[in-house]
């Protein structure tokens, strides 16, 4: 069982009088097997959350434990190798390489993650977002949905614990917003995955099993 | 299909699936900023160019520097004290051949004589020369002129001279009459490798002309020359002559071979000059590489990123950067070698002397490649530093 715990996390920008805190005392747990959603206004520290739980920085005070691992104190190096083993990323932009094949997307993040079996991997991976028959487009050949569906097959190929996302269904239009927040959800049914998405998206809310609200740096609400 | 097509043709087919998807990455990546590639390549075909070509001054000028020491026939020199270069060498009494032959080690003792002088055509035209004759014993490489003037019917007063001042003297291959140092003499045949690389021709002549075209005294002679016994070290033989005779310098063969090149490459600045030329085409390729890989990497700041959100470490992005860098050295770097046999063999009739050496190409290669890898480093830079906190952020 993969679990992500945070205890009385903080971070703040900037210094002295300037200093703007973002997230105030942020304890959660995410368990796997549930489609959490994290949502709230913009500037409620949405953004800034999944950064630290996704490992990409680091919070000013309190502890980030993942399978027992204390994230927090880790240095550069082992963050790097945390987020290679442990996450799967999907962005609002799509971030896919502009020069590569999706199937070569897929293949490069595996490279980097130093997992073999790649092209059978790959293969899998866009067989389940549906886009097998196009692994040879290159991004400037697909629509945004698809683009985002190379993405989520990007994100789950290495078979990560925890699969973030920052606001996957923002670039998209309904149907393909609708389509992706599916996929995501289906993910989410791995009972051995823990999938958390940062959105105010309110196509995505019925689908969650779970819904965490922040507004101000603070947690004011965590339903089912 | 275009250059640039059949260059990612070629480049397509070296990235077959077998091989890495990062490299894969980098050249295709490198291949987008297609304007800024073609600028990269042409500058690194010329700083690949010029330090090839520098190189190979700067090697060939240090060898005809010393050619007619090296085609000598001996273990070691006796010349004027403090004389600097063989180019310079002024009279020592010619007894010290006799002199030498009774110190332990030395197997025989020969005298040679060399000096500048004017040569007259028929015409009344005048050049400055450099004659050179040695005992013919002691001959070596040197062009043998004696037995070439009995061929031709000449008795004494014959000169060789190089095919490359042919023109300069005026000679067509046949006996032309000349007067070196006011003497009677003969042009009589043309031989090769003694080029001139001060502009001054090499003249060739029997030893006892030269020192009569020379004017010197009957019982001098411009240098001597030793060989020593089997079994004895010339450095050995070298310390003793030196013991011996303090008013003269006594140098091995090689030493007055490196004293030559170092007097022409140091102290007259020309080999600097080649040097400083080779370090800045080395410098200028550097620049060229490091600019271009680094606005190729500033531009696809935003992927590096992603790859470190991925998980990619240094290594991974350092890797990328390289593969950019050497794909560019080596495409510019092989254009720029391509270039080097025909200008060389142009340039000819220019510097006589200019050689590639067989090693210079994987020399200039390896040097090539070493840039590389210090431009990749210096361009990894802004992909190294970029905070892979900004993909949530952009």
């Amino acid at each position: 069982m993969h679990s992500v715990e945070m205890r009385d996390v903080t971070l703040g920008y900037g210094r002295g009088v300037e200093a703007t805190p973002v997230l105030k005392q942020i304890s959660l747990d995410l368990m796997p097997g549930t489609f959490t959603v994290i949502s709230g206004p913009s500037g409620s520290g949405k953004t800034s959350l999944i950064s630290i739980l996704g490992a990409m920085i680091a919070p000013d005070g309190g502890d980030v434990i993942v399978d027992g691992i204390n994230v927090t104190r880790l240095t550069d190096s082992q963050r790097s190798s945390f987020r290679r083993e442990k996450i799967g990323y999907i962005f609002q932009s799509f971030r896919l390489m502009a020069a590569l094949s999706a199937e070569e997307n897929v293949i490069l993040s595996l490279e980097m993650r130093r997992v073999d079996r790649r092209r059978e991997r790959c293969q899998a991976a866009l067989e389940t977002v549906g886009l097998a028959a196009k692994a040879g487009l290159k991004p400037h050949q697909m629509s945004h949905g698809e683009k985002q569906r190379v993405a989520v097959a990007r994100a789950i190929a290495h078979a990560p614990a925890i699969v973030l996302a920052d606001e996957p269904t923002a670039s998209l239009d309904a149907a393909n917003g609708v389509q992706v927040t599916n996929l995501l959800a289906a993910i989410a049914r791995d009972p051995n995955r823990t999938v958390a998405i940062v959105t105010h998206d309110p196509r995505v809310i019925p689908l969650a099993q779970r819904v965490i609200r922040l507004e101000d740096g603070r947690i004011v609400g965590d339903g089912q | 299909m275009n250059g640039t097509q059949k260059m990612a043709a070629v480049l397509r087919r070296m990235l077959s699936p077998a091989s890495s998807m990062k490299a894969t990455l980098a050249v295709r990546n490198l291949l987008r900023s297609r304007g800024r590639l073609w600028v990269s390549l042409f500058g690194i075909a010329f700083a690949t160019f010029l330090m090839c070509v520098q190189g190979s001054l700067l090697y060939s000028f240090t060898l005809t520097a010393s050619r007619v020491v090296d085609s000598v026939q001996a273990d070691l020199w006796m010349i004027a004290k403090g004389t600097p270069t063989f180019d310079y060498v002024t009279s020592i009494s010619e007894r010290y051949s006799q002199y030498a032959e009774g110190v332990d080690g030395v197997l025989d003792a020969g005298r040679g004589a060399a000096g500048w002088a004017p040569i007259q055509r028929p015409n009344g035209d005048r050049t400055l020369v450099m004659i050179i004759g040695v005992e013919d014993k002691y001959r070596g490489a040197l062009p043998p002129v004696k037995e070439l003037a009995g061929r031709g019917g000449l008795s004494d007063s014959a000169l060789v001279l190089d095919e490359t001042d042919a023109a300069t003297l005026g000679f067509d291959g046949h006996l032309q009459p000349a007067q070196v140092g006011f003497r009677r003499s003969y042009l009589f045949a043309k031989t090769t490798g003694f080029a001139s690389f001060i502009g001054t021709p090499l003249i060739f002549s029997d030893y006892t002309d030269v020192r009569r075209f020379l004017r010197l005294e009957q019982t001098d002679a411009s240098f001597v020359v030793l060989n020593v016994k089997p079994g004895y070290d010339p450095r050995v033989v070298r310390d003793a002559l030196r013991a011996r005779f303090a008013d003269v310098d006594v140098w091995t063969q090689a030493e007055l071979s490196t004293r030559s090149r170092l007097f022409w490459l140091i102290q007259t600045g020309a080999g600097a000059a080649l040097l400083l030329a080779g370090l800045l085409g080395f410098g200028i390729g550097l620049v060229l590489v490091a600019q271009t890989i680094y606005s190729i990497t500033a531009e696809n700041v935003e992927e590096y990123a992603t790859m470190k959100a991925m998980g990619a470490s240094n290594l991974d992005v350092h890797f990328v950067v390289l593969v950019q860098s050497l794909v560019c050295g080596i495409l510019g770097g092989t254009l720029g070698l391509l270039l080097v046999g025909p200008y060389v063999r142009a340039s000819r009739s220019i510097v006589t002397w200019l050689a590639v050496p067989y090693w210079m190409y994987p020399f200039v290669g390896v040097a090539l490649l070493m840039l590389c890898v210090l431009a990749s480093l210096i361009a990894a830079r802004p992909a190294i530093s970029v905070d892979p906190g900004r993909v949530f952020r952009a």
